[in-house]
């Protein structure tokens, strides 16, 4: 809250059609200090001098001649930027039905003739309070949106963008798909694919715990990480999630922690190695739409004990075989209280052909999105055709 | 019977000596006492329903905030009438006319704001 000194600074308009009222008033409000009062003699005039001095608060008598002060009321909550402004109504003890009839207009609150300085002072430093404190909140969200919008502006630009995973798909023969949503203005889903050799392709998908900006920031600093520490040629997924482990729990305060999956795709020995730190399953499917691996994680999450040891696996993944991986939040019920499970999705995986698979998915998550769902969704949905590459196109998959 | 109130409120009028000061209030009541409050209460009888509503109400606030108490009574009195005579017009010009008497009374009299607080 303010202090008092400041609301004495407000701008009050009186209206009233009675010289003598608006002078008492006007002489009350001064015993306070009040100095910037306007006065409109009656509804036409009180909107022009709105308009021109645009007041933190109005005093409203209700019966004025040419338009009245509930009209005057309407009218004013129905101006955009002024609908907030506190109108205090000024009328009699006995109209009870004009006191009802000033609330259904818009008015603020009431106070009755004769009026009294104690109860005009304290209602008009109480409204006044409620305005600046409601401005002030009003300022902070609209910077606190424009920030967070340049943040998620600037969190999306960290995933990998569309030139790059054509350019993947140009070197390599891999398409990805990937998808990215946060449940509120940031989240703490990143996904990451770069080319690791000249025949491999890793990529990554990780899960900070919670959402919002503290997630988002863990983001930021694992894409920095892995910028200044990248996954060397000779390194296996395992060794790499092990040496992000240490990197966060050095960096990360007690109680956050997140799930990661490391994904190394070998388009020449036609496998696919992962490790993964208690990331959700990582289904992969051969050529001829079967599905042949789904992976769980028995490792600990990232940012829980210093030395955890996880472990690298490898599939067969022929060419024209494709898998999948997801962030947790698939599994989280949203607003219809609908959501998948591990099982229903290795079921659906084993029994559908991965085109319609990811269809399906994509579909629930177009359902889901426009609600405020209750986790960030990710995935990423991959499938290898090495017969679509050409190795010359190289820079922009690095 | 009912006692018919007092003219005038002197604890309001003290009251706003003490909220606003002896010259503004002094201001206010020339205020008062040169508005033509007159004019339409002498048409008051053959006004529409609606500016019968208004005129009374304006006149009632304004009394009200100046304590003239007989002249609250007499709005409040006319406002529940269905239909408002030539008698009642002459009625509440009466007690305009003795609300501004008494209140020039309590300004210039011996104990009036004038000559008591000065």
């Amino acid at each position: 809250m303010q202090s008092p000194h400041y609301y004495t600074n407000a701008r009050i308009l009186i209206v009233d059609d009675d010289r003598v009222n608006r002078h008492l008033i006007r002489a009350l409000l001064a015993t306070k200090g009040y100095r910037q009062v306007f006065e409109a003699a009656d509804g036409i005039e009180a909107l022009e001098m709105k308009k021109q001095h645009n007041p933190n608060l109005i005093l409203l008598d209700l019966h004025m001649p040419h338009l009245s002060g509930f009209d005057v009321c309407r009218i004013i909550r129905r101006d955009h930027d002024h609908e907030d402004i506190p109108i205090l109504v000024i009328t009699q003890m006995d109209s009870t039905q004009d006191r009802a009839a000033a609330f259904e207009a818009g008015a603020t609150d009431l106070i009755t003739k004769p009026v009294h300085k104690d109860e005009l002072l304290a209602r008009v430093s109480i409204h006044l309070g409620h305005q600046f404190l409601t401005q002030d909140l009003m300022r902070y969200q609209k910077r606190v949106a424009h920030e967070l919008r340049r943040a998620y502006d600037i969190q999306r630009s960290l995933l990998p963008s569309p030139h790059k995973i054509q350019a993947i798909h140009g070197r390599y023969g891999v398409m990805v798909d990937g998808y990215c949503h946060p449940s509120t203005e940031l989240g703490g889903d990143m996904w990451h694919v770069s080319g690791l050799d000249g025949h491999r392709v890793l990529m990554s998908l990780v899960d900070f715990s919670g959402h919002g900006v503290h997630a988002a920031l863990h983001t930021v600093w694992l894409q920095a990480y892995m910028g200044h520490n990248p996954m060397l040629p000779d390194e296996n997924p395992d060794a790499y999630l092990a040496k992000i482990n240490k990197a966060l729990k050095a960096y990360m305060p007690l109680g956050h922690f997140a799930t990661m999956i490391v994904m190394v795709l070998d388009t020449q020995q036609h496998t696919l190695t992962y490790a993964s730190a208690a990331h959700p399953q990582l289904i992969v499917w051969d050529a001829e739409g079967h599905c042949t691996h789904i992976a769980e994680s028995q490792s600990l999450p990232l940012g829980i004990v210093e030395d955890a040891v996880f472990e690298a696996v490898t599939v067969p993944l022929p060419d024209g075989g494709c898998f999948f991986a997801y962030s947790d939040g698939l599994l989280h019920p949203d607003l219809c209280e609908t959501a998948f499970t591990e099982a229903s999705l290795n079921t659906l995986a084993q029994q559908s052909a991965p085109e319609f698979f990811l269809d399906l998915i994509k579909a629930y998550l177009n359902i889901t999105r426009p609600n405020h769902v209750p986790d960030d969704n990710t995935f990423v949905f991959v499938s290898c055709r090495t017969e679509d590459a050409q190795p010359q196109t190289q820079a922009a998959a690095s | 019977m009912t006692i018919p109130p007092p003219l005038l409120d002197s604890a309001r009028l003290q009251t706003l000596i003490q909220d606003v000061g002896q010259d503004v209030l002094m201001a206010l009541i020339q205020e008062f006492l040169a508005t033509d409050y007159e004019t339409p209460l002498k048409t008051l009888a053959t006004q529409s329903p609606q500016q019968q509503r208004e005129t009374l109400h304006g006149l009632k606030g304004v009394a009200a905030n100046m304590g003239a108490m007989a002249l609250v009574d007499a709005c409040c009195q006319l406002s529940q009438r269905p239909h408002i005579t030539p008698d009642d017009q002459a009625y509440i010009l009466r007690v305009l006319g003795d609300t501004r008497g008494g209140i020039r009374l309590q300004v210039t009299g011996d104990r009036g704001i004038k000559n008591h607080y000065s």
